[in-house]
């Protein structure tokens, strides 16, 4: 039988096609993924629309992705893998009380499946103030609720509010030093002209002090699971098709 | 521009006024001394005070902050930002702020013969229980009674001028 010029081709390059699916990737430094379950109010739905003119859930999102970058230093990686519409009570007797309406409308518990994935922590955001503060975390069921902050002279702070109670769930302390450059810094600092105004040093870093950093790169297994990244790691050759990260978790 | 275009000016004025008063009002009364767990201190020598009072039964927190009283000093790597010497402490291991109360709300204090201005700031229990954390906002506490009056005073003023464009307004209408 006598091939064409093409069909001597074609098979020779779905060859170097192949070969290169099958070589071991070098990226496989891996990851802790933590699949986190997002919730949202009635009023962030209408603060991401008229504020921000975006939906709620792109919002959350957004924010989310934000502040999960700056815990890729620790190789912990954040993935919203659900989102669920909360009906908070507009008189809320305290900051527990919502933290624990949030937590039962949504039906979270640490592990739980939903769509198939085990959800690991539990994030909330709320439009509506949150009495006394600005956000609050449990570190033992791995919920933290985040209220939008918005404070003149500082701006949107809503992402360091989220920074600081997920550094939290990995075991990072509170801190009040004067000067301290942290995002766990709650020491206050005075806002001059024009703003006149008082602020948490939190709200004004997205920075990590030493101690900190080294307490959330020991807990960094305190949620999820070590993912391999699907580079091949020890000279495996994997073909990780989507949504087969679950066979991983251990 | 005539008068009754004027007026109605004023009103829309008037109303955007009202509306950002009736903010500061509701912000300046709703938290009350006993509602905050947590206190900050911040002592900062003054000259001189005629209605100071005599600090003659200090707590261990209010002599700290005495202690390391100092100015407001700028901020490294946050322009516009100024940090203060605080001291803080659970409400209930200083007494020093019912003393205040107790003098008319008056946050000047002579101690050993110098005279402070005292700055307090309320908040609550940054971590409550072992695995609960709580981000406090902050809430200035040692103004408060002062930030009242002169809501008070603002709120008196407005109405009277609404009073008077009320009269204007009344006095445009041709008699029936």
């Amino acid at each position: 039988m006598k091939l064409s010029r093409a069909g001597k081709i074609t098979p020779l390059l779905l060859l170097v096609f192949f070969a290169f699916l099958a070589t071991p990737l070098p990226v496989s430094a891996g990851s802790w993924r933590v699949h986190v379950l997002v919730a949202y109010d009635e009023e962030w739905q209408s603060i991401a629309n008229r504020v921000y003119a975006y939906p709620p859930r792109e919002l959350a999102s957004l924010l989310l992705y934000v502040v999960a970058s700056r815990f890729w230093t620790f190789n912990i990686e954040f993935y919203p893998m659900g989102y669920v519409f909360w009906d908070s009570n507009d008189n809320p007797t305290g900051p527990y009380a919502m933290l624990n309406e949030a937590m039962e409308e949504a039906g979270f518990e640490s592990g739980m499946m939903l769509g198939g994935y085990v959800m690991h922590i539990f994030v909330a955001f709320t439009g509506q103030d949150i009495p006394l503060c600005y956000g609050l975390a449990n570190s033992t069921l791995g919920i933290v609720l985040v209220e939008h902050t918005y404070p003149s002279g500082v701006g949107q702070a809503t992402d360091n509010v989220l920074q600081h109670e997920l550094s939290h769930l990995y075991d990072a302390d509170d801190e009040s030093e004067s000067g301290l450059d942290c995002v766990m810094n709650y020491y206050p600092q005075w806002i001059g002209f024009p703003y006149f105004k008082w602020v948490r040093t939190a709200l004004i870093t997205e920075n990590w002090c030493a101690g900190c950093s080294a307490t959330i790169m020991n807990h960094a297994d305190n949620w999820g699971y070590w993912d391999t990244g699907g580079g091949g790691g020890n000279g495996r050759i994997q073909f990780i098709a989507w949504g087969d990260e679950r066979v991983n978790e251990s | 521009m005539n008068r009754t275009q004027a007026l109605k000016v004023l009103a829309v004025c008037l109303a955007v006024a009202t509306v950002v008063l009736a903010y500061y009002t509701v912000q300046t009364s709703v938290y009350a001394y006993s509602e905050f767990e947590m206190i900050s201190y911040w002592a900062e020598e003054i000259d001189y005070s005629a209605v100071a009072w005599n600090l003659t039964e200090p707590d261990p927190i209010i002599l700290e902050a005495i202690s390391i009283a100092g100015p407001a000093v700028p901020s490294e790597g946050h322009p516009n930002c100024w940090l203060m010497p605080f001291v803080e402490a659970h409400r209930n291991e200083t007494n020093f702020i019912d003393q205040v109360h107790e003098h008319g709300d008056i946050w000047e204090i002579a101690y050993n013969g110098t005279y402070y201005y005292i700055t307090c700031l309320g908040s609550c229990d940054p971590h409550p229980s072992p695995d609960l954390w709580i981000f406090p906002e902050i809430y200035v506490i040692n103004d408060r009674r002062e930030a009242q009056t002169r809501v008070g005073a603002a709120d008196i003023s407005l109405g009277a001028v609404w009073v008077v464009w009320a009269i204007g307004w009344r006095k445009l209408k041709p008699e029936p």
